[in-house]
């Protein structure tokens, strides 16, 4: 009889799906089975027979006999394992919790830039059919793009364009340039600076939610108002606030009619109070008159929805058609005023413009922010990988024991894993609570309120979990693969894990790398700031003070005549328009060489000794002054940017003629120019100054402005308080620092600012315990060299140049590339500024200096503490 | 004394182990099992239950063996523990035990 063999393709799969032993056995009966049904049935039979046990043999408890031989129950240690895990724990105490706290410090950051960022990408996004909404914006020739557009022009687009759905204008409410409104309720008295008014679409467009009141007919009333939640808490607590009265101004009686959520965290505008469009007409609000049918002016904020979002393009065009229609005069090189759009999404990160509502985020900073907190989640996360790779080499003998007595690979691996999956969890949840208790002084340190919905929740907290798991890929990655791999019997008999140098230099590089472009980042944004905010606006304005005008049945003359009597107030003047912190004003002027075609100059107006006031620096003629200046001939003051553009020298200037546009006619009034002063900032630094004319005034135009001393301030303050009570008793007294101003406009640098130090702080310390950690790990594999070099009479200065050896070369190359990526990076920032700082070569030297005083530090207190240990105790083991 | 859940058919290739005293590999089960209950049982099934009970601890196993009919490789021999006894003894009396409170059932 024949024997045959079992087919080539069941004897192959066999050998590689059972081990050895097993394989030999089960085949070996298989092939017994079939010759004996060969002998009684027949090939055929036996074939079908064979198969079908061949088929048998393919099951779970069958093929996974192999591992199972090796440890019966694989998860019989796992106890054993946990309470490994926390002597180890607390062995190393202050090693195992840095670990922890910096990987938490890491996620910490990145949480909060997830939340920052994805908030200030979300503005405005709540908007139902946000992609058809834009707002209409002007440009002007001269003076550059603004938010704001004449008053009839979105009326009019949606009577005349059927594409054009509909549109609302939005417009602040202020009591003068740029204060709040005085407002009562009863007896109580208020000043409330976001109140705004809107055409009643703007409620559908924005899909406000009304919590009180009704939608349709919140506005219908032109002496209706609506409250945001907060407002209402605010003002009435927690009684219903529908139907009360708020007095504005104590003139105007306004009926409470609906209640809404808040938008300002999510959107470019914002307000707590909301009055209707035809309440400023009808009570002809300040300045009103005649701009309301004014086409070549800039004075609110118009929004557009159209029916597709396809009809951009007509926009555009229709746009452009209006701009080139709409008569403004002023034409500057052959360019007239433009019309044009932009998307209600891209406004708070990319517009930027003058008159936006509130200072925008920028896209920027978001960048910037990102970045950071992406480099301080990098790092922190090296440093857990690093220092768990190190702890992991102690563990070798545990692993040799444990093999020895049957762990299969896949044991250990999936104990390595474990362990790091739970130290990144816990790491998780601690940031996460961090995050949630710390939330207000974020908000405070990021200038907005982070905000976390519904909706968002479950992204946020599948991005914390992506960041878990792949901290745990990598962190578990050399202990876990690597580490289980070893033959048991060489690594209990102490032969060195020679582990790959080359990933752990590495890692030192990137380390080195990334600390030393955060804090030379850091050290230029802070000179950056810095160089803002001190730098000399060329006026002096630290002790100025604003003083929000009275109301008219009281005059300017009589407040300032009284504050005259102080002598802490040096000097004190009324002004408004183009001053520092306050919206740009313009005028149209014809000045000497110009009587045809009027021009348009940045407007300032002021009263006497404006120049002493703001402590200009005056160039040529003399200070506004009412005993020489009267109003049949208008002074004019120019800076030197508007003399310097007329082709003309400060002394020149003097005694020219300068007439000033009268509104809508053909005459105009006669000015002379009567002094010259140098150029300040009374705009941002951000951009370079413009031409200004300030035009001399009445005392009884604008707020006033008072220069200050500082010594006694709060006596001085107190004491005109009540002289302005007594002179105003109805309307409280409400000022400003022209300081205040101005840091507003750059409280968001500044605030970027101070996070950026923080940031950095945080970069630095996990820097510091990232190459502590490491630093410890490079050691313990040198422990026992050293010890035998200390045994040979090694000095401790010997030991530490041995020790130095690798990381110097290190850090020579880590510097020279974070120096090269951190100064592109720089100035690709620095670009946005107009005025801006040299970056120069001390920062670098002060960051690579930080770092190496860092690292000589640690070097030497390791050093130190080998040389004393007894070479003993580290040699024992041999 | 400690629960011993013997499946039907792992009490069966016990049964038949013990009584094939200490000759009882892969196939001579097999075939016994065929000859006693007219089941067929495969390789794979059989094996699974081998692996079972040496886990439990009934059996233990020795190899060694080859022949030509298996093309050169080794047999596991299996032969019954005290263990293994034990348990059998246990499910016969517990079986016995309730089989008697079954009234009208004759044991011919």
């Amino acid at each position: 009889m024949e024997k045959r063999d079992l087919p080539l393709w069941i004897n192959t799969l066999l050998d590689s799906l059972l081990g050895p032993d097993q394989a030999e056995i089960i085949k070996g009966d298989l092939q017994e089975c079939y010759a004996d049904h060969t002998h009684r049935y027949g090939l055929r039979v036996a074939n079908l027979r064979l198969l079908g046990n061949f088929m048998s043999v393919l099951r779970p408890r069958v093929l996974l006999r192999r591992q199972h031989q090796k440890l019966r129950n694989q998860w019989a240690l796992t106890g054993q394992d946990l309470r490994i895990t926390w002597r180890l724990f607390r062995k190393e105490r202050i090693n195992s919790l840095l670990n922890l706290l910096g990987l938490a410090i890491g996620f910490c950051s990145a949480i909060l830039a997830w939340v920052y960022i994805s908030n200030q990408l979300s503005y405005d996004q709540f908007v139902p059919d946000a992609e058809r909404t834009y707002r209409i914006e002007s440009v002007w020739p001269e003076v550059g793009p603004y938010a704001k557009t004449a008053f009839p022009i979105g009326p009019q687009l949606v009577r005349q364009y059927p594409f054009i759905e509909g549109c609302f204008r939005y417009l602040q409410v202020f009591a003068n340039d740029g204060s709040g409104v005085p407002i009562s309720i009863g007896e109580a008295q208020f000043i409330e600076d976001k109140i705004v008014s809107a055409d009643p679409a703007f409620i559908a467009i924005y899909n406000l939610k009304f919590l009180k009141g009704d939608a349709q007919t919140a506005l219908s009333s032109p002496t209706n108002i609506v409250l945001t939640k907060k407002a209402a808490y605010k003002y009435f607590g927690q009684e219903d606030p529908i139907g009360r009265s708020i007095t504005l101004e104590g003139k105007y009686e306004m009926m409470v009619s609906g209640v809404v959520e808040s938008i300002g965290y999510q959107s470019h505008l914002d307000f707590e109070m909301l009055t209707p469009m035809s309440f400023m007409q009808e009570v002809k609000w300040k300045g009103w008159d005649g701009f309301e049918h004014e086409w070549a002016s800039s004075m609110v904020w118009t929004y557009v929805l159209l029916k597709e979002a396809g009809d951009r393009e007509k926009l555009t065009e229709v746009l452009n058609d209006l701009g080139n229609v709409v008569p403004t005069g002023a034409i500057k090189d052959g360019r007239n005023y433009e019309l044009r759009s932009q998307s209600i999404r891209d406004i708070h990160l990319h517009s930027d413009i003058g008159s936006e509502f509130k200072p925008n985020g920028k896209m920027l900073h978001l960048v910037t922010f990102g970045l950071v907190a992406f480099l301080i989640l990098t790092i922190s996360m090296i440093n857990f990988v690093n220092l768990t790779t190190a702890r992991s080499l102690i563990r070798i003998k545990e692993i040799g024991v444990k093999k020895v007595i049957g762990a299969a690979r896949a044991y250990l691996i999936r104990q390595f894993y474990l362990e790091t999956f739970m130290y990144c969890m816990i790491s998780a949840l601690t940031a996460l609570f961090a995050f949630l208790y710390f939330k207000q002084d974020f908000n405070f340190l990021m200038t907005s309120s982070l905000w976390i919905d519904q909706q968002n929740v479950w992204q946020w907290i599948g991005f914390v979990f992506v960041l878990v798991l792949l901290t745990t890929l990598f962190g578990g990655f050399y202990p876990s693969l690597y580490l289980s791999g070893f033959a048991p019997i060489g690594v209990l008999k102490g032969r060195k894990a020679t582990g790959s140098s080359g990933i752990r230099q590495a890692l030192v590089m990137v380390q080195i790398v990334a600390s030393m472009i955060l804090i030379v980042c850091t050290l230029i944004i802070h000179e950056q700031m810095s160089f803002i905010q001190g730098k000399d606006l060329g006026m002096n304005s630290s002790q100025l003070m604003v003083i929000s005008r009275p109301p008219r049945s009281v005059s300017n003359q009589t407040v300032l005549q009284a504050f005259n009597q102080y002598p802490e107030v040096q000097s004190i003047t009324a002004g408004g328009g183009s001053l520092p912190g306050y919206p740009k004003a313009t005028w149209y002027y014809h000045p000497d060489g110009f009587p045809k075609e009027r021009q348009v100059f940045n407007t300032a107006w002021a009263y006497d000794h404006i120049a002493e006031v703001l402590d200009l620096n005056l160039l040529a003629g003399k200070d506004f002054n009412h005993v020489l200046h009267n109003d049949s001939i208008k002074a004019i003051m120019l800076n030197r940017a508007a003399v310097e553009s007329l082709g003309w020298t400060p002394e020149e200037a003097i005694g020219k003629s300068f007439g000033e546009y009268i509104w809508r006619s053909e005459d105009t009034n006669p000015g002379r120019v009567v002094a010259v002063v140098e150029d300040f900032h009374y705009e941002s630094l951000h951009t370079a100054v413009e031409p200004l004319v300030l035009l001399y005034t009445s005392n009884d135009f604008g707020n006033l402005v008072v220069s200050i001393s500082s010594s006694n301030l709060l006596e001085t303050l107190r004491e005109m308080e009540r002289t302005w009570a007594g002179l105003v008793p109805d309307i409280p007294f409400h000022f400003r620092f022209m300081d205040d101003k101005i840091a507003q406009l750059y409280e968001r640098e500044f605030r970027i600012k101070q996070s950026m130090n923080f940031f950095t702080l945080l970069a630095l310390l996990t820097t510091a315990m990232g190459l502590f950690g490491l630093l410890s790990f490079l050691l313990m594999q040198k422990t026992k060299e050293l010890s035998i070099h200390k045994i040979l009479g090694a000095s401790l200065v010997q030991v530490l140049a041995i020790l130095s050896q690798h990381v110097v070369k290190l850090l020579g190359l880590g510097l020279l590339i974070a120096s090269a990526l951190g100064y592109g990076l720089m100035t690709y920032w620095l670009n946005d500024f107009s005025y801006r700082i040299d970056i120069g070569v001390l920062p670098f030297i002060i960051s690579a200096g930080l770092i190496c005083l860092l690292i000589g530090l640690l070097l030497l207190s390791q050093s130190f503490h080998i040389h004393r240990i007894n070479p003993v105790k580290t040699l024992r083991n041999e | 004394m400690k629960r011993t859940n013997l499946g039907e058919f792992e009490e069966l290739v016990l049964l038949i182990i013990g009584a094939m005293d200490g000759k009882a590999y892969g196939v001579p089960i097999k075939n016994k099992i065929k000859e006693q209950t007219g089941r067929e049982a495969s390789v794979g099934a059989l094996h699974s239950a081998l692996y079972r009970l040496e886990d439990k601890g009934m059996i233990e196993a020795e190899v060694g063996g080859a022949t030509a009919e298996r093309g050169g490789r080794r047999k596991k021999f299996y032969r019954i523990t005290n263990v293994g006894k034990q348990a059998l003894v246990t499910t016969y009396t517990l079986r016995e035990g309730l089989l008697k409170q079954i009234p009208d059932l004759n044991f011919n």
